[in-house]
């Protein structure tokens, strides 16, 4: 469970939230909406303790490792070089650490995560050889080797094709059945509808929280279900 | 031929210390260089060879010659620099590269500085060359000393420098040390230099290092790959510079390094990673598809 209590946030000198109350509970798929610049990124960079706040306090019900994050800028260098298998290797680095030998469960959990992922036939192609929708992919099959029990995604689905959309969606839809904390920042109101269960609106300083059916009608953000103390 | 290649070495104590010297640099050149090529610091490496200088004067002004004091001086001001670079970077509005610049190059005039307070040109000369072909026992043991040190660093942190130079920020949400291996990397790349410029000087030292990376990044697009041609292009090019030398009379870095080069332009024509024959070729095949 994340729980902000009383947070406000600035950047460059801007408020982007203001004496805001928030509880992400756990088993939760949240889509994080709003417009550009509402402060969606960093928000999600707040929960991972990247951002400090101008006052109030984050409580954070996860450590190291419990989580995965998939930042809006890839920041994994494609002219490194290394596989599409080593690069997704790097999830597993909970299971092994820095000294421990990779073992053949460890590539049977590789393989699984790029056969989900749709880039299975790639495994042994270089990272700079992928187009920018692979790479998207590949990153998503990282987070999955990981099997982290928080995720945060942002924007994760802005260079993909409707059908790689889909079929990375699936597979978060798959992982909030088993449990696991989404929190996604997403601009696509259908994607929202279609798929996660509960949508935080950003706007004016506030966070409004909204059953997803109410995603982007004009109830929602005047009469949200559960308005956040804000 | 091969008595052309071997004699020198058989005949001569100081041709084999040299050898032996250029051996364990290589070790440790490639493993360094390929994560500072990975790391896209090569002209860092070359910013903090100069800054060790000040270090190793002071130690020299005070000891002579002397491997010890010489290697803890450059030692000290080399992490000195690294360090103050990494804080200013961190703490102002600047960024590393400015600020390892600004401080390299007033470490570098302090350096000549002290220098010449004390000694003359030819001691200045042999701080800034080396004397690969004079290697005494102390200097050897130092850089045996610092191959294992490099090799022991690099068995245990190995994947740490991987996962921190290919994706830093998603290894900050694995790991709460990640940050540290950055720092590691720094301080062996300072010992190493500090080592080397005991045998090659601090110009030509980071050229052992670098080169050879730089040539097996047109070679391998695996990580694997690219260290094992490191280590063998910088053996190769140390054994044929130590041959130049002794045969032609040339200064022997200089030849080390100037053979590292060809091999580097070798690679920038007819590499398999990019060179410019293949990427000529790849042109050509394109050119024919489309028509």
């Amino acid at each position: 469970m994340i729980k902000f209590e009383n947070v406000s946030l600035h950047r460059s000198q801007r408020c982007l939230l203001n004496h805001c109350d928030l509880t992400i509970e756990q088993g939760g798929f949240y889509a994080l909406t709003g417009d550009n610049g509402s402060g969606k990124s960093s928000i999600l960079q707040v929960v991972l303790g990247q951002l400090g706040v101008s006052s109030g306090t984050i409580i954070r019900g996860f450590g190291h490792g419990d989580y995965s994050y998939l930042p809006q800028k890839n920041q994994l260098d494609i002219q490194f070089p290394m596989s599409v298998e080593q690069a997704v290797m790097a999830g597993l680095w909970q299971k092994f650490g820095a000294i421990s030998a990779l073992k053949s469960k460890h590539f049977e959990r590789i393989e699984q995560a790029l056969h989900e992922v749709g880039i299975a036939h790639l495994k042994q192609a270089s990272i700079n050889q992928l187009s920018g929708g692979q790479l998207q992919r590949l990153l998503f099959a990282r987070m999955l080797v990981q099997d982290a029990s928080l995720l945060l995604l942002d924007e994760p689905l802005a260079s993909i094709d409707q059908k790689a959309k889909n079929i990375l969606l699936d597979i978060l839809k798959a992982k909030h059945q088993q449990g696991v904390t989404i929190l996604i920042t997403l601009h696509d109101a259908g994607l929202v509808k279609r798929y996660v269960s509960q949508q935080l609106h950003i706007s004016d300083q506030k966070v409004h929280l909204c059953q997803a059916d109410f995603a982007h009608s004009d109830d929602c953000c005047r009469l949200p279900i559960r308005q956040m103390a804000c | 031929m091969i008595d052309l290649v071997l004699s020198p070495f058989i005949e001569f104590e100081f041709m084999q210390r040299a050898l032996f010297g250029c051996l364990l640099l290589s070790i440790n050149g490639s493993l360094i260089g390929v994560f500072l090529l990975l790391k896209r610091m090569s002209l860092s490496g070359d910013a903090i060879a100069h800054a060790i200088l000040p270090g190793a004067a002071t130690g020299y002004f005070f000891a002579g010659l002397n491997v010890l004091a010489m290697s803890v001086g450059g030692l000290i001001a080399g992490v000195l620099v690294a360090f103050l670079s990494g804080i200013t970077a961190r703490k102002t509005n600047t960024s590393e590269d400015s600020a390892l610049a600004s401080y390299y190059l007033c470490s570098l005039a302090l350096g000549v500085l002290i220098i010449s307070m004390k000694g003359g040109s030819v001691d200045l000369l042999h701080v800034l060359f080396g004397s690969i072909l004079a290697l005494d026992n102390d200097t050897l043991y130092l850089l045996y000393f610092n191959s294992a040190l490099c090799l022991l660093g690099f068995c245990c942190c190995y994947r740490f420098l991987v996962m921190d130079c290919s994706d830093s920020v998603f290894f900050k949400g694995l790991s709460k040390y990640s940050g540290y291996s950055h720092y590691l990397f720094l301080f062996l790349l300072v010992f190493n230099l500090v080592a080397g410029f005991h045998a090659l000087g601090t110009l030509m030292a980071v050229g052992v290092t670098v080169l050879p990376a730089a040539t097996a990044k047109y070679w391998s697009n695996r990580i694997e790959g690219m260290l094992l041609i490191a280590f063998v292009v910088a053996v190769v090019g140390a054994l044929l510079g130590l041959l130049s030398s002794y045969y032609f009379r040339l200064p022997s870095s200089s030849a080390i390094v100037l053979w590292l080069g060809v091999f580097f332009l070798l690679s920038v024509l007819l590499g398999t990673q990019g060179g410019v024959l293949r990427l000529v070729e790849r042109k050509a095949k394109l050119n024919e598809e489309i028509l």
